[in-house]
């Protein structure tokens, strides 16, 4: 029993004096363990962070991203469809035909070269080259 | 007059520490909070003016540097850099409690000043009286917690655990004894 033991000391019938660097380093003692305690759970659902969770904190920034993302691919993409070889050709064609019909001295052929022929016969006759 | 060397070794184990931290060590970051808790909570307590308060705080602020520890620039030190977001955490609550307060002293001069030496063996006697506060039994560590910490009476502690106050004071003597020996050093 721990009241043998009492009688070794000096005086147990009244509360010593605090100890005011023992109270601070105890203080301490307890928040470091705290912090260590804390830092660690902090550290370990940073880890395994579920999928909703990064969705709801990040899903209002997540929209705009992606509707800028789309765009640009949209962007990109078309350029790359019709490549400047492409578009060269078609302007030198162009104005090869604006040429011709200038030379010929027509006014409806002009018009022709410029807006495009005034019927849908060339429309069967590129399918039919085509 | 501090020797350029050791201060410069002392910032090196730092940095070294904060990258240890980094990559998720967490004996590099409990050191790191070692290093500067003392600092810490006099700024806080300063900032706040309750004791409880300040824990909490400084307990945020650490766990907030470690969020943020990878957007530390790695040529910045940790401790200007941890006051002011601790500063900075402590003036948004006292905002959100609408409390009125004038406007903080610096609070890197509340920072732990320590010269390299001073350092060292503060840290030291910190490991030591951990080490003490560890071997400690169980229930001598809850009453000295009780009676130092929490400013209990023996008679208080004696009804909260169901012991005589006589055993109780009996206890916090043995516990005290123990601790005081790894605080020898300090008190030299």
């Amino acid at each position: 029993m721990n009241n043998d033991r009492i009688n070794e000391a000096d005086d147990f019938s009244q509360d010593p004096a605090r100890d005011a660097m023992l109270g601070a380093l105890l203080r301490e003692a307890r928040l470091r363990e705290r912090i260590a305690v804390a830092s660690r759970r902090h550290a370990i659902r940073l880890v395994e962070t579920p999928w909703y969770d990064l969705v709801a904190r990040y899903g209002r920034a997540a929209v705009p991203i992606g509707i800028a993302a789309a765009l640009i691919a949209a962007v990109v993409l078309n350029r790359s469809v019709r490549s400047d070889a492409e578009y060269a050709a078609q302007a030198a064609t162009a104005s090869t035909d604006l040429r011709g019909a200038v030379a010929g001295g027509s006014r409806s052929a002009v018009t022709d070269a410029v807006l495009g022929p005034d019927s849908t016969e060339f429309l069967i006759a590129m399918a039919v080259d085509r | 007059m501090r020797e350029p060397t050791r201060e410069s070794a002392a910032d090196a184990e730092e940095t070294a520490l904060v990258e240890r931290a980094r990559r998720g060590d967490p004996a590099a970051f409990d050191a790191l909070v070692g290093r500067h808790l003392p600092g810490a909570l006099v700024a806080a307590e300063r900032l706040l003016g309750v004791r409880t308060d300040a824990e909490d705080l400084v307990q945020d602020a650490f766990l907030r540097a470690l969020d943020r520890l990878a957007m530390l620039d790695p040529n910045r030190p940790f401790g200007p850099w941890f006051f002011t977001l601790l500063r900075n955490l402590g003036i948004n609550q006292l905002r959100a409690r609408r409390v009125r307060y004038t406007e903080p002293e610096k609070l890197d001069a509340a920072s732990p000043d320590a010269l390299p030496d001073e350092e060292m063996v503060r840290a030291e006697v910190r490991e030591r009286f951990d080490a003490a506060l560890a071997a400690l039994t169980p229930r001598q560590r809850e009453i000295v917690m009780l009676f130092e910490v929490e400013g209990w009476k023996g008679a208080e502690i004696a009804e909260h655990l169901g012991l005589t106050p006589e055993n109780v004071r009996w206890h916090l003597h043995q516990a005290k004894k123990s601790l005081r020996v790894s605080l020898s050093s300090l008190r030299d």
